[in-house]
């Protein structure tokens, strides 16, 4: 028994030693930097809470925090539930070959870089000669400015971003829901069981690890959203989609402020840790 | 035998790992120290930026001929990395930091403020001669730490933001003059407007990805015409001036009564609207006029605008240094010199890049209208200098003007608003 222990250790080892050298210390590299003053050159200097004095009282982040978090919350319930219908119609009508062909047309916007689907999404909102304004004028609709508004701006910036993500997502829940035992379905549909109630009764709650491991990931990316972002819209207009992990980008890279960045990090982790408690205890809440 | 054989494999990337962490440290002086007397030749590492845009002789192969000359008479090995623009001044900062065998020795630079203020340039007045100085004509557009000793060379000085003028949109407006003062220009603006309400009379950059080349084209011009000055005599930021508030009141009125649109806030590529035939007007660098001439842009220029403090606008100075750490300063230097001679920079800007020239046995010219430009107009171009957390300010200060762009801020809040962020939150 010890000696399968002493394996099972040898085994872990040059992995636990990557995790920890590369994922935990520098979060706790990054905690130590946020009470300094450092520009990676010198040596840093500890400043105590100079750093975390002046994130509080600054206007830019609070902006960039609040749209965040408006991001997060248009992205991910609007991936998460499309993303979970598209695959139980793939799942439940289309598992032939023509589905296959759908999988790989949904997972395509995927695999597209952040920048090339911005470009294209670019040409299709521009408001002069935009294919969208284009085709709304057809129906006597609009020019409408939708970069050029804070409130559509935002919007618009996470429905890309769902248009994005909704493909991998789709193919995660997909995985998920053809593991679900064909004999629990087959017992619905022989007491009858309607499609939707199939949806509900059996095939949501059959899946709902898969679902907080989509919730979980979406959050977590969502919060860390900043290519898309800066290449449809720059952050603008007036701020409206600038976003947290931009301004740690230009604080730590840009002005090489990395003390100052890593307080703002650290904020964010607390953020997240906080809705990723909360969303545990939530689903916990639901399978008690 | 598996369970070993899995131990071992195991064993050994952890050893791996530990090596890699562990390892001896790279020699300080790996990338341009003499060998111990076995006659082996100096090494160099030289960073410099792509250039070449067209399809002409790359930059690798132009420096690599060049740099032939030097390595035989100075018995040395340049080691030359082009570079791409991508996150240029984030590259060189980061790649400083590596030091001496993994950085680079002497190094092309945009922005400055950051390196001298992490002591990561060496100070070059030593090796100025007298000679220098009478010959290279851009050595005071040097950048100079706060005891006024130069730590950069300049290499690439010009392109200045000239104002560039669609003559087909002008002349079918029954304009026959080009604007000389911000008035004529506001009275050319409207002029275009009514004539054609379908394009641009006027294109800004304000919806650029970020506050640097936002205001590169869109501010700065008309900041120097206002008469501004971007630092004071201790170098402080000095952009509360009534020269900002200015231009501002400039900005915002072209936008009020019309001459741009909402879409201005998001318009990052102003450039593209002026070559399609979008827009009438747009102040751009002189070295986008080739481009125009290919697109077949029957265009005109001039320098710039008379402002409140007369004819002006912002030219652009990037230069080389010498890293810090590098242990042969005074050849680094030479190499400077070289790659700056006319020897070098003639056919470089024949070849590879126009730009004005920096010495004066130069022979190459800049085509016209531009080298007039240079000749008789070189004291109304001025250097936007590097300052303390540039970057971030002028994100800033974009987002503020949009703002006002969309009627949210006045001016004065914009000017306002932003000094307070910088003074909070970015000045040290």
């Amino acid at each position: 028994m010890r000696r399968q222990a002493a394996y099972g250790i040898a085994y872990i080892t040059p992995g636990m030693l990557i995790f920890l050298v590369f994922c935990i210390a520098p979060i706790f590299m990054t905690v130590f930097y946020s009470f300094t003053e450092y520009n990676l050159a010198q040596p840093p200097e500890w400043i105590a809470l100079e750093n975390y004095a002046k994130v509080f009282t600054n206007s830019q982040l609070r902006r960039a925090l609040f749209n965040t978090v408006i991001y997060v919350i248009i992205t991910v319930p609007l991936q998460t539930l499309m993303a979970m219908l598209v695959a139980n119609f793939l799942a439940e009508y289309l598992n032939n070959r023509y589905g296959r062909f759908l999988r790989s047309i949904i997972f395509i916007p995927t695999l597209a870089s952040y920048v090339a689907a911005a470009s294209v999404w670019e040409v299709i909102l521009a408001s002069k000669g935009g294919l969208l304004n284009e085709i709304l004028g057809v129906f006597g609709l609009g020019p409408f400015n939708w970069l050029g508004e804070p409130t559509s701006a935002l919007i618009c910036v996470s429905l890309v971003a769902v248009w994005k993500s909704v493909g991998y997502f789709t193919i995660i829940f997909y995985a998920g829901m053809m593991n679900i035992d064909v004999s629990v379905r087959e017992a619905a549909l022989i007491d009858g069981a309607t499609p939707r109630q199939r949806f509900w009764k059996i095939t949501v709650p059959l899946i709902k690890p898969i679902t907080y491991l989509n919730v979980t990931l979406g959050i977590i990316w969502s919060f860390q959203a900043f290519d898309i972002v800066y290449k449809l819209t720059g952050g603008g207009p007036f701020g409206a989609t600038s976003t947290v992990a931009y301004i740690i980008y230009a604080y730590a890279f840009q002005d090489f402020r990395i003390g100052y960045a890593s307080a703002v990090a650290v904020l964010l982790l607390v953020v997240i840790l906080v809705i990723h408690f909360i969303q545990q205890h939530f689903f916990e809440g639901k399978e008690d | 035998m598996k369970k070993v054989l899995a131990l071992a494999l195991a064993a050994s990337l952890s050893i791996g790992m530990l090596a890699g962490c562990g390892g001896e440290p790279a020699a300080q002086t790996s990338g341009n120290v003499q060998s111990s007397g076995s006659g082996d030749p100096v090494e160099l590492t030289l960073w410099l930026p792509i250039y070449q845009f067209g399809d002409g002789i790359s930059d690798e192969d132009f420096w690599t001929e060049k740099l032939d000359t030097f390595e035989a008479e100075n018995n040395c090995v340049v080691n030359l990395e082009i570079l791409s623009w991508s996150d240029y001044a984030t590259v060189i900062y980061t790649g400083m930091l590596s030091g001496a065998g993994e950085g680079p020795d002497v190094v092309y630079v945009t922005e400055t403020y950051d390196l001298i203020d992490a002591g990561l340039l060496a100070l070059l007045d030593e090796y100025i001669t007298d000679e220098d100085r009478e010959k290279y004509v851009f050595l005071d557009q040097g950048a100079y730490n706060a005891d006024g000793q130069l730590c950069t060379w300049p290499m690439m000085a010009g392109n200045p933001c000239v104002v560039y003028y669609n003559m087909d949109m002008l002349e079918a407006a029954g304009i026959t003059e080009l604007p000389t003062t911000w008035d004529d220009f506001y009275n050319v603006c409207m002029t275009l407007k009514e004539a054609n309400p379908d394009v641009w009379p006027f294109i800004q950059s304000w919806g650029a990805t970020n506050g640097v080349s936002a205001m590169l084209a869109s501010f700065w011009p008309f900041f120097f015409q206002a008469g501004g000055t971007v630092l004071d005599e201790e170098g402080n930021l000095n952009l509360d001036s009534e020269a900002t508030l200015e231009v501002l009141n400039f900005i915002n009125k072209l936008n009020t009564d019309g001459v741009f649109d909402s879409s201005i806030v998001t318009m990052d590529d102003p450039n593209g609207k002026f070559v399609n035939g979008e827009a009438a007007i747009i102040i751009n660098g002189t070295g986008n006029a080739a481009t125009y001439t290919e697109q077949g842009i029957n265009w005109q220029c001039t320098l710039g605008l008379e402002g409140p403090s007369g004819v002006a606008t912002n030219f652009s100075v990037d230069s080389l240094a010498v890293a810090s750490y590098c242990e042969n300063k005074a050849l680094a230097a030479d190499l400077i010199k070289y790659i700056t001679s006319a020897a070098c920079m003639d056919d470089y800007h024949e070849q590879i890049y126009g730009m004005p020239s920096l010495t004066t046995d130069a022979t190459y010219t800049e085509p016209e209208p531009f080298q007039s430009m240079y000749t008789n107009d070189a004291d109304k171009m001025h250097v936007v200098p590097s300052f303390e957390g540039s970057a971030s300010f002028m994100d800033q200060f974009q987002q503020n003007v949009q703002g006002m762009l969309m009627g949210q801020l006045t001016p004065e809040q914009v000017i306002e608003q932003t000094m307070t962020y910088y003074n909070e939150q970015i000045a040290s």
